[in-house]
């Protein structure tokens, strides 16, 4: 499995870099917004004009950023199977026209390379503080910000339990390689709860008593 | 399957995020007043254990892998309403994180994975008698109803030929939800037999 | 001067086994003390029970107040516990907040918190590392993370599970350093008989829950049949000349 992307361009010096977080993250939902509530409303050329000027200067910000172009492109293709796929099939039941598809895929691409921006020049920690001051719920930030902590090492725990099974069963197929599999998730939902567990003594230990204001 | 940005026209992104964020709200209420303080470091960790196994190839033979949404088995292990908010804080870090959904279509996918997962899934699974069929049934329910919704709102953002879509959204994640349920179900056997005394642990 | 009394105390394994059989300990600050045995001893559970983390049955007397539900919050404003494993330990976003968490409830003020945080990080030596976050650190660093939140805490009860396992062996002299220049009540489990002699002046050792006996380091240590026994062995420091015949 790849992780080792997530938010990992965010801590580059760079002007953007420095910015205050609540500042990128009004201007990526204005810029998404501005994009998805005015292309498909106009004209095509208006909306041509409008996608390019957008791509413009996010690629501006970009290498004003200093985050790797190729990272950026690489990543925004992701969204590619999804709106090829729906693309092409209102392509061929005629709903679409050749235009609308290249419209609609170029949105697509621009939206996700927005987000990729901002979150490649902002630590996610910093996100996180800036909805706490927006009034985010207390709880949904704490669960956010262990997420994002013991991600990483979940993330070694699968991989070992896969290396573990690999190493006895080189060809394991069909319903017993599912069951393993499903046991291997298991254990791993099981060592969640003990790391939950252990988490929590040293949190009481330094006077945690569930009072999150 | 995430939607991403650019294929809900504002009303559909509007009045799902409506929606979903309601639902939020009611089960960030409710799970607020009962949480223990144990249950908090429990909740973020699992929410690392679903961000995981949403990245995770689950293998499903002939080369083929799916992608478990967890919002089944989580509603069952802890409870409905601290699964959506797990799953739906899933949902946000894979849009921001790993470039899966959007922003403004994180309404619907929270409204269509999470929503749907948990409480139509946990209510099938409480409903049906026999909890090995009604865990797979469940899955099967999710994934029908999952992607009919999607279908739906592709629809209505005129992005989808309803019929010839909703046809293969069915067929595809209906399938999808089957498998989901069936995995559900072994590792909820599993945890049963390994460590019983996690299950349905919260709201 | 603070005092730990323990009274009587049991305390079975979730499967039934005895993790502790009716131990009897004092500890004071004149001594630092490890407790020692094989795995399985008890040793993590009778830190745990220390810190009211576990159910054990008997009696915990923290300067001769019983440590109860009632009274456990109040008891760990005097304690501190660096935990086996860091990443258990830090759990915040950054450096500082880990170090940080919890020190209001100690009645702190917010520059009382900075202060204490800064001088505790600068005691490990990482200042600078303040906004870091602990999932980018070394394990080393993650370990002295860890003492930091303990040495901000300024508590007479320092409890430590297992403080140098895995660490590198600079890693290892550096906790010996940090932990000898540290007073009150110091308490540590290991498996590092070494780490024995070079800092604490009493020992205790435990086998299947009981104590089997306590006294000096270094004679215990030396005791040849008694390490057997109990499946440690003499460390090499003490051992003279093994290979002169």
């Amino acid at each position: 499995m790849n992780h080792a992307f997530l938010d990992r361009y965010a801590t580059l010096e760079s002007p953007l870099h420095r910015l205050p977080a609540s500042i990128k993250m009004l201007f990526t939902l204005s810029a998404l917004g501005l994009l998805l509530l005015v292309v498909p409303f106009v004209s095509h050329t208006w909306g041509w004009v409008l996608i390019i000027t957008y791509a413009g200067l996010m690629s501006l910000l970009a290498i004003i950023s200093r985050v790797p172009l190729t990272f950026l492109l690489t990543r925004s293709t992701l969204v590619l199977p999804f709106s090829v796929l729906i693309v092409v099939v209102n392509y061929f039941s005629g709903n679409f026209s050749f235009n609308q598809m290249l419209i609609t895929v170029s949105k697509s691409l621009l939206s996700i390379f927005a987000i990729l921006l901002l979150i490649s020049t902002t630590p996610f920690n910093s996100i996180l503080k800036q909805l706490s001051r927006w009034g985010a719920s207390r709880l949904m930030i704490i669960i956010f910000s262990f997420m994002y902590r013991y991600f990483f090492l979940l993330v070694g725990e699968i991989e070992s339990l896969e290396k573990a099974v690999a190493m006895r069963h080189s060809s394991l197929s069909g319903w017993k390689r599912f069951k393993t599999y499903a046991n291997m998730v298991g254990m791993l939902m099981i060592r969640s709860f003990d790391r939950a567990e252990r988490v929590y003594q040293a949190m009481q230990m330094r006077g945690f008593t569930g009072d999150l204001s | 399957m995430h939607i991403p940005d650019g294929f809900l026209n504002p009303a559909v992104s509007v009045s799902t995020t409506a929606i979903s964020a309601a639902i939020l709200a009611g089960s960030l209420r409710k799970v607020n007043q009962q949480v223990e303080p144990q249950q908090i470091p429990l909740m973020g960790v699992l929410a690392s254990f679903v961000f995981l196994i949403q990245l995770f190839s689950f293998p499903v033979g002939a080369g083929t892998s799916v992608h478990l949404s967890g919002a089944l088995l989580i509603s069952i292990i802890l409870g409905p309403l601290s699964g959506f908010i797990i799953i739906t804080i899933a949902l946000i870090a894979m849009a921001l994180l790993f470039q899966h959904g959007g922003i403004f279509s994180l309404g619907a996918n929270a409204l269509n994975i999470a929503g749907v997962g948990c409480f139509l899934g946990y209510g099938t699974y409480r409903l049906i008698p026999g909890d090995r069929v009604s865990i797979v049934i469940a899955g099967l329910i999710t994934g029908l109803v999952s992607s009919a919704l999607l279908a739906l709102e592709l629809y209505a953002s005129d992005m989808l030929d309803l019929s010839a879509g909703l046809l293969s959204m069915l067929s595809i994640y209906g399938s999808a939800g089957l498998i989901e349920g069936l995995a559900t179900l072994m590792i909820v056997l599993f945890i049963r037999k390994v460590k019983p005394e996690i299950m349905g642990s919260m709201v | 001067m603070s005092r730990i009394r323990v009274v009587d105390m049991s305390y079975n394994y979730g499967d039934g086994t005895p993790a502790l059989n009716r131990v009897n300990l004092d500890f004071d600050p004149t001594h630092h003390t490890a407790l020692v045995g094989p795995n399985g001893a008890g040793k993590t559970s009778l830190l745990m029970a220390l810190a009211g983390l576990i159910d054990a049955e008997g009696e915990v007397l923290i300067n001769e107040i019983h440590l109860e539900n009632k009274t456990k919050e109040k008891l760990r404003t005097e304690m501190s516990f660096v935990f086996q494993n860091p990443d258990d330990m830090l759990f915040m976003p950054t450096v500082e907040e880990d170090v940080a968490f919890g020190l209001d409830t100690l009645g702190l003020t917010d520059s009382q918190v900075r202060e204490h945080t800064a001088e505790a990080l600068s005691k490990v030596s990482l200042s600078g590392f303040e906004q870091r976050s602990a999932h980018h650190l070394s394990y080393g660093e993650r370990r002295k993370v860890c003492l930091a939140t303990a040495l901000a805490r300024q508590t007479s009860i320092t409890l430590f599970d297992e403080p140098t396992r895995e660490l590198d062996p600079q890693g290892r002299r550096n906790f010996i350093k940090l932990f000898n220049e540290m007073e009150g009540i110091l308490i540590l489990a290991t498996h590092d008989l070494e780490l024995v002699l070079e800092t604490c002046s009493k020992m205790v050792l435990l086998d299947e829950g009981n104590v089997i006996c306590s006294g000096d380091p270094k004679t215990l240590l030396a005791d040849h049949q008694l390490m057997v026994d109990h499946k440690l062995e003499v460390p090499h420091s003490l051992t003279k000349h093994p290979h002169a015949h």
